[in-house]
């Protein structure tokens, strides 16, 4: 009798410890399941600007030229950013990180952010898109700026808050009315050729394993979604010390 | 009956370091969800030094106050919490009944964890579960639909975990007696 109670009471013990085990493996599964599926995550056949991931995130093979930036040209680390104007979580990237990373990386000369489409959530964010790229042939040096006002003034998703008044007023805000009035002409000579450009963008981030924005490539890491500005430093530190 | 079983069972301190553990380790995984390859990359690179490997995991804890909505940091966190304290129901009721699972209260409440890791991070531009399934396009099309941009799928999570713990709770408060 006493060896069979000894037994049950071990047993009974063992309960957390085992516990622990099997949810520890259910959680490590769920990671490696998380892993597979964000490496080779189908994109849908019914959008023309993505494509299913076909390699991993490589800064070296992200197109550059040609494209919106911030910093040195010849920085040692380049950030490329997809960006949806109308997302809220880019919003808050651009208020809460952004800011650090211009401050303690771009005005340093350390890093050049380079602004790449991924204008998926509705009509608005292609609007605005084309107007990115119009501003920034238009005047380079303050497209960042253009590119903050924008976020300062965001809209609710999907309304139709873009308006050409509402956009006039920001770009006018910015530029001037004179660079302001070129702007939107060239939106209106050029916005099939821009709309190429950001669905080019949008399918390369998708061919790199961007499901959504904010999507970040530092090197050869990803950084999905909008990280505290600590994930963003010690990932630039890292790529900075490899360098 | 709820909190006599509650006192019942946390009244034991290895419960409630269970309930910890669980919750901690179910708050990571919300967190780390959309960055599991950066950090799979950053933790088995030779070259990155041992005290970024340690950190990287903790700078990206703190996501839920960048990356989730009010809502969705808000559901995620009475998520992780009811997990916790059901992960201790269940074990407690195991030992109880002699190792037999309660199916009833661990299938609602697997349910429910299921359903809030759909609503994690859908309030995220479209960054996360939903994506990665259904792809960009799809994604983002369905999450459009719903009025609380797939936040309903963590309210049901909670729902769901809060009638699982309910049920384990009304379990172990029940006197052990022989039914007919």
């Amino acid at each position: 009798m006493e060896p069979e109670v000894q037994t049950t009471k071990s047993v009974r013990n063992l309960a957390i410890p085992i516990s622990i085990v099997i949810a520890g493996a259910i959680i490590g599964g769920a990671l490696i399941i998380g892993l597979r599926s964000s490496g080779t995550s189908p994109v849908a056949a019914t959008d023309p600007g993505s494509q299913q991931p076909t390699q991993t995130a490589d800064i070296t093979k992200v197109k550059i030229a040609g494209e919106p930036f911030i910093g040195k040209q010849d920085a040692p680390v380049t950030i490329a950013y997809w960006f949806d104007y109308q997302c809220p979580f880019c919003q808050r990237n651009e208020e809460q990180t952004m800011p650090q990373i211009v401050k303690d990386y771009v005005n340093t000369g350390k890093v050049k952010v380079v602004f790449k489409d991924f204008q998926f959530l509705g009509p608005d964010s292609q609007t605005l898109g084309k107007y990115s790229h119009a501003v920034w042939e238009t005047a380079s040096d303050k497209f960042y700026q253009w590119h903050k006002a924008v976020y300062d003034n965001q809209g609710t998703e999907n309304t139709g808050w873009a308006t050409p008044e509402k956009i006039r007023s920001i770009t006018q805000g910015v530029l001037g009315a004179a660079d302001t009035d070129k702007v939107i002409a060239l939106v209106k000579s050029k916005g099939d050729a821009y709309q190429k450009i950001m669905d080019a963008d949008k399918a390369e981030g998708g061919a790199m394993g961007i499901n959504g924005t904010p999507g970040t490539i530092i090197g050869k890491q990803l950084v999905e979604g909008a990280q505290p500005y600590s994930v963003f430093k010690q990932v630039i530190d890292l790529t900075l010390a490899g360098k | 009956m709820i909190v006599k079983a509650l006192q019942t069972v946390f009244k034991d301190w290895r419960y409630i370091l269970l309930s910890l553990i669980a919750s901690a380790l179910a708050f990571a995984f919300a967190t780390w969800f959309p960055n599991f390859k950066l950090l799979f990359s950053i933790l088995t690179d030779s070259l990155v030094p041992l005290a970024d490997k340690l950190m990287l995991p903790i700078h990206l804890l703190g996501s839920i106050s960048t990356n989730f909505s009010a809502l969705s940091a808000s559901y995620t966190l009475i998520i992780v919490i009811l997990l916790g304290i059901n992960v201790s129901l269940i074990v407690y009721l195991m030992r109880l009944q002699k190792q037999q699972l309660p199916k009833a209260g661990t299938a609602v409440g697997g349910i429910g964890v299921m359903s809030g890791i759909f609503g994690i991070g859908c309030a995220a531009c479209g960054s996360l579960i939903l994506m990665s399934i259904f792809g960009t396009a799809v994604g983002a099309s369905m999450i459009s639909f719903l009025p609380l941009k797939g936040g309903e799928f963590g309210i049901l999570g909670v729902l769901l975990l809060a009638a699982a713990t309910w049920s384990l709770a009304k379990r172990i408060g029940k006197p052990l007696v022989c039914e007919t």
